[in-house]
């Protein structure tokens, strides 16, 4: 028998094998996704505060917007907006405080992943004055449990995230904020979350809660804070003091 | 020698990154529009989830927005070459809103944001609108706002010429670390943070100021 699967295997073509090689992870990669862009439980998403903005309905902008256009001379093709803010800072050094702000994001994070998006999917908020999107994470690395609904035995779950690009009937719009930067898909981020009930989807606590690897440390992907480094953030330092985190929550 | 002249290069680099004045520049602005520019103060608009809608006149702060616009009016006026002058009306392309928060949790943490709309594949601003986000507590811990404070108002005018101040071409004032409010220079620009409830550090140039700061003058486009 062993010699019978040493000659079948000798004549197979070594492209043959390379081509067995590349499909069997991706096939395995997608098998073991178990969130799902389209579940209706999803439009919970559309509701959260997060993803609310005072103001009129995109879709009217839009109109306002394509109306004024032509006068100006403007090849209309829809709206690009950018939500900028006045970032906050601290009189005491920026490290020492963002340490206490990371220490009590631990505490009050129902979930810690490291983990990176693999697929998205944009929507209108339910107020229509904002765009938000769904992205699927495969989880790297879980290293705080939901005590409500365990995602241990999940490899990925749903976050959603303000920002992102829809084809209206009254033009395209591309949302682009910068304290919540789009997730890449395939980057590596490491995020402190919170749990949406209605939706079984997870959100971001604050603009500080998402960190991008760069290179052997973890950036805040909050433009404006992308600069400071953080003591004792570097990979796998973080990851590792994690449960030390934890421990000293009341 | 070489490791020197490599060590000397990296510094240079890192000075030159770190350098707050100019202010950096976005890629947009209201150039390329009408040189007068309507504001308004209109409704909120639909029923929140976090925040009450407010009205700006109503909370005594109109006069504090009005001062920031005119301040800019002035500038382009004066300051720079824009030219663009800020007039206030109704069914204007640029909103300001002020919200109260009452979940400050899930609700926004910034003092103020500016969503800004460019016409797709351009460079120029078709609308915009500010909102305050009274109440709230940012991201660092602390209340952005004590309306109970004599600098209350002041801050209110710097926010809003730092907001306006995002539709005019220019960008946040980069942070580095190590150093009290981002190591950016007190008063050099309106693109600094806000430092302490109320800016109570006074990182963004004290109000009433005729004008807006050089550093600023030099990057509006």
């Amino acid at each position: 028998m062993k010699g019978r699967i040493s000659i079948y295997l000798r004549s197979i073509p070594l492209a043959w094998l390379l081509a067995l090689g590349v499909a069997v992870p991706t096939i395995a990669s997608f098998a073991q996704t178990t969130s799902n862009l389209a579940d209706p439980k999803l439009k919970a998403n559309a509701s959260i505060a997060q993803h609310d903005r005072p103001g009129p309905p995109i879709t009217q902008l839009l109109v306002e917007a394509h109306a004024k256009a032509q006068s100006r001379g403007v090849s209309w093709k829809g709206l690009d907006f950018v939500v900028t803010d006045t970032p906050a800072a601290s009189p005491a050094p920026i490290e020492t405080v963002l340490l206490q702000v990371y220490q009590k994001q631990a505490c009050q994070a129902d979930a810690i992943i490291v983990g990176h998006p693999i697929a998205s999917a944009y929507h209108l908020s339910s107020s229509g004055t904002s765009v938000y999107g769904d992205y699927i994470v495969a989880i790297d690395t879980l290293l705080k449990d939901n005590q409500a609904s365990s995602i241990r035995l999940r490899s990925d779950i749903i976050v959603t995230r303000p920002g992102g690009s829809l084809s209206l009937p009254e033009g395209n719009v591309n949302l682009e904020l910068l304290a919540f930067p789009r997730l890449q898909v395939n980057v590596t981020y490491f995020q402190y979350l919170r749990y949406i009930q209605q939706s079984g989807a997870y959100q971001a606590i604050d603009d500080l809660s998402t960190l991008v690897a760069d290179g052997n440390r973890w950036a805040i992907t909050r433009k404006g804070f992308s600069n400071v480094v953080i003591p004792g953030f570097t990979r796998p330092s973080l990851e590792a003091s994690i449960s030390k985190s934890l421990t000293s929550c009341k | 020698m070489r490791t020197l002249a490599q060590i000397f290069s990296l510094l240079l680099i890192v000075t030159v990154v770190r350098a707050e004045c100019p202010t950096p520049q976005t890629y947009y602005s209201w150039t390329g529009g009408p040189n007068v520019v309507l504001y308004e103060f209109p409704s909120a608009g639909p029923p929140p989830t976090c925040w009450n809608n407010e009205s700006i006149t109503a909370l005594g702060i109109d006069s504090d927005i009005h001062a920031a616009f005119q301040q800019w009016t002035y500038a382009n006026q004066q300051q720079n070459t824009t030219g663009i002058v800020f007039n206030f009306t109704q069914q204007a392309p640029f909103r300001v809103y002020a919200l109260s928060v009452t979940d400050p949790v899930s609700c926004p943490h910034s003092a103020a944001d500016t969503m800004i709309g460019l016409y797709g594949g351009t460079s120029t601003v078709a609308v915009a609108s500010t909102t305050f986000y009274l109440g709230s507590i940012n991201s660092l811990g602390f209340a952005n706002f004590d309306p109970t404070a004599d600098n209350y108002h002041s801050f209110i005018q710097k926010l809003m010429d730092h907001e306006i101040g995002h539709t005019m071409g220019i960008f946040d004032q980069p942070g580095t670390d190590g150093v009290p409010c981002l190591g950016q220079t007190a008063g050099e620009s309106y693109m600094n943070a806000a430092c302490g409830t109320n800016d109570s550090a006074n990182n963004m140039p004290v109000t009433p100021m005729l004008g807006i700061p050089d550093c600023d003058n030099v990057s509006v486009h």
